[in-house]
């Protein structure tokens, strides 16, 4: 049943087998989850977005016309959805305004002590936690879920010119750090 | 000073350079130590965002969504069949009228019906109905009517926002 594409299993879903909507949710779940996570910035939170998430993509799935990727289909519930959290949460909290911000500096979040303790990975995961929500879901769908700037800009509705900026400017504002802490000599 | 912008540098990673540009940019690149650094600063975070691991999500997590599912499925089910039975209600009543104004027309013109031919019969049981329904537009008639059909939307408006209640708590209870 794993074996099944995305496609075969939404036909069974649709043709009633809602059972089979548990190997969706067990495809994406993870991804989907260090999307949400690293956008909200919030465990707890990004595991009560994320069923949210399949929830609404199972009672859309009717207005699912295969036109697009099922997964780029998805994901655009998932960013959408989150985004809106996280707009709800700057609505609330004033203070957290940089959170979609087009402008960051990672510097500042930056904690020098970290990689004495820990490796580069653990340091790149922290420090996209630090980037704005959109730029860090740019990182994450090119290189986590594989995706192409064409498929990120259907997911994240803009261009693949902007998709390209974000992506460059993140991989430059984590090549600095790089640079300015001497961490390139790490790198294998 | 860097002679190769951090645009160019960015898609000599992403391999969206032409055969000109790359070459162009392979010989700054043996010539520029600055900017061979910067490209090999580039390609260290490329690799590493390369290696970036999934968060893993509760083990119960599916089993959640599903058992979620259910229950709204269930709740969908319910509010369904409850407005089926509602209306099923509703048509029967309306039925029922016009049986009785048929029944009622049937017995004023002394049941002669049987001995008019088929297309009489038609005819006559149109007139009927339209008697009927004239009946119903007269100032007693609109208001017995109009009493009736508010009850029954009162009524059926109740037990459906009722219905509703319950099955939003159901679905929070399964939270």
């Amino acid at each position: 049943m794993n074996s099944l594409t995305d496609l075969e299993i939404i036909a069974s879903v649709k043709r009633g087998n809602q059972a089979d909507y548990a190997i969706i949710i067990d495809r994406y779940k993870n991804k989907a989850f260090s999307l949400i996570k690293r956008m909200l910035k919030n465990e707890m939170e990004a595991e009560e977005v994320l069923q949210d998430c399949f929830l609404k993509a199972y009672n859309a799935l009717s207005s699912f016309r295969q036109e697009a990727k099922f997964s780029t289909w998805f994901y655009r519930i998932v960013y959408n959805t989150t985004l809106s959290k996280v707009s709800a949460r700057k609505r609330k909290i004033e203070n957290e305004m940089s959170s979609l911000e087009d402008h960051f500096n990672l510097e500042s979040d930056y904690d020098f002590r970290m990689t004495e303790n820990s490796d580069l990975s653990s340091f790149v995961n922290i420090m996209l936690e630090k980037l704005p929500p959109n730029y860090s879901s740019v990182l994450n769908l090119f290189y986590l879920n594989e995706m192409s700037c064409e498929e990120i800009s259907e997911v994240m509705n803009i261009s693949i010119p902007n998709v390209k900026v974000m992506l460059h400017r993140s991989r430059n504002a984590l090549r600095d750090l790089f640079i300015k802490n001497d961490l390139i000599r790490e790198v294998s | 000073m860097n002679k190769l912008s951090d645009d160019i540098l960015n898609k000599y990673i992403d391999g969206e350079l032409d055969h000109t540009s790359l070459k162009y940019v392979n010989e700054v690149l043996s010539s520029s130590i600055e900017d061979k650094k910067r490209l090999q600063a580039l390609l260290a975070v490329h690799s590493e965002l390369k290696k970036i691991k999934e968060n893993q999500v509760a083990e119960s997590f599916t089993n959640l969504v599903m058992k979620k599912l259910k229950v709204r499925n269930k709740a969908f089910k319910e509010q369904r069949h409850f407005i089926y039975a509602i209306s099923s209600i509703f048509v029967i009543v309306l039925l029922v009228i016009i049986g009785l104004i048929i029944y009622y027309g049937v017995n004023q013109s002394g049941g002669t019906q049987t001995s008019q031919t088929y297309t009489q019969v038609i005819i006559s049981f149109f007139r009927l109905i339209a008697s009927g329904i004239a009946q119903i537009f007269t100032p007693r008639g609109i208001s017995v009517f109009g009493s009736i059909i508010s009850l029954g939307i009162l009524i059926s408006g109740y037990f459906f926002f009722e219905n509703l209640k319950a099955s939003k708590q159901k679905v929070r209870k399964s939270h």
